[in-house]
């Protein structure tokens, strides 16, 4: 099977994917949380972006966008770097799953109570 | 307004479908890089399907009808914590799977001749796989709460 050769472009790009995802990731869990305790927050989502869920994915896919871009055009990257970029995603989208589900958790079963 | 709850749920079904898939097929003693590389856009794709035609019914139906029915029928919490928790760990799935997909098309079988790397990509697929898992799961809980 012929190998094929690492290149530059290829791991800028792939980096920058796992940093917007990361980054992204992030500003979805603040977003939501924040806008949950916040209702002029809710309101400026609904408002300016016709929804809050709406906003808050508009917003999140904006972050990946926007902080993939900067680190793309960044100096080039190692294989470590890229390692490391996955492995920040991995424990950042698994940790913000299970705060998020924790989060409403508490909000509706505990606090309410 | 049902067909776009119909095609969310296919989709997101089919999302998660294909990016079970990749990860079986990325465990593989010999993986097969043309065929993973069409799984992921698939998964891709259906991904981002799912999450228009959830905005669409959600903006469009979900939020002004079936909503106030779950919150003041006998399980509130149907809505309160499953729909409010999937509708937001949803918003995860887009951003992976963009991410995953670029690792397969860019990386090439370098994702399983790197150290490290393979194990790390078939780690994310697992992460959108449990996810999109999670949501079909949390959407039958808030459906049912409707009846």
């Amino acid at each position: 099977m012929k190998k094929s050769q690492p290149t530059t472009t290829s791991t800028n790009i792939v980096y920058a994917g796992l940093i917007g995802a990361t980054v992204g990731v992030m500003v979805v869990v603040i977003l939501t949380v924040w806008a949950d305790l916040n209702r002029g927050v809710w309101e400026w989502l609904r408002d300016t972006l016709t929804h809050h869920w709406v906003g808050k994915g508009i917003i999140g896919a904006a972050a990946f966008i926007i902080s993939g871009a900067f680190v793309a055009g960044g100096p080039p990257k190692s294989e470590a770097s890229m390692l490391r970029a996955a492995r920040t995603l991995y424990w950042t989208s698994a940790a913000g799953g299970i705060f998020l589900v924790a989060y409403f958790f508490y909000e509706v079963f505990i606090r309410a109570s | 307004m049902t067909i776009w709850l119909i095609l969310h749920v296919l989709a997101g079904l089919a999302g998660t479908l294909w990016y079970g898939a990749s990860w079986l097929g990325l465990e593989r003693k010999d993986p097969l890089l043309g065929r993973l590389k069409k799984y992921t856009l698939f998964g891709l794709l259906a991904m981002l399907v799912s999450w228009i035609t959830a905005a669409l019914y959600y903006t469009g139906y979900y939020g002004g009808t079936v909503r106030r029915v779950i919150i003041d029928g006998p399980y509130p919490w149907a809505h309160e914590f499953f729909m409010e928790a999937k509708e937001h760990v949803f918003l995860f799935l887009p951003l992976l799977s963009l991410a995953v997909t670029l690792m397969f098309w860019m990386l090439g079988d370098r994702l399983w001749t790197q150290p490290g790397l393979q194990s790390l990509t078939a780690k994310l697929l697992g992460v959108i796989v449990t996810i999109g898992s999670l949501m079909a799961i949390m959407g039958v809980v808030a459906s049912g709460a409707v009846r």
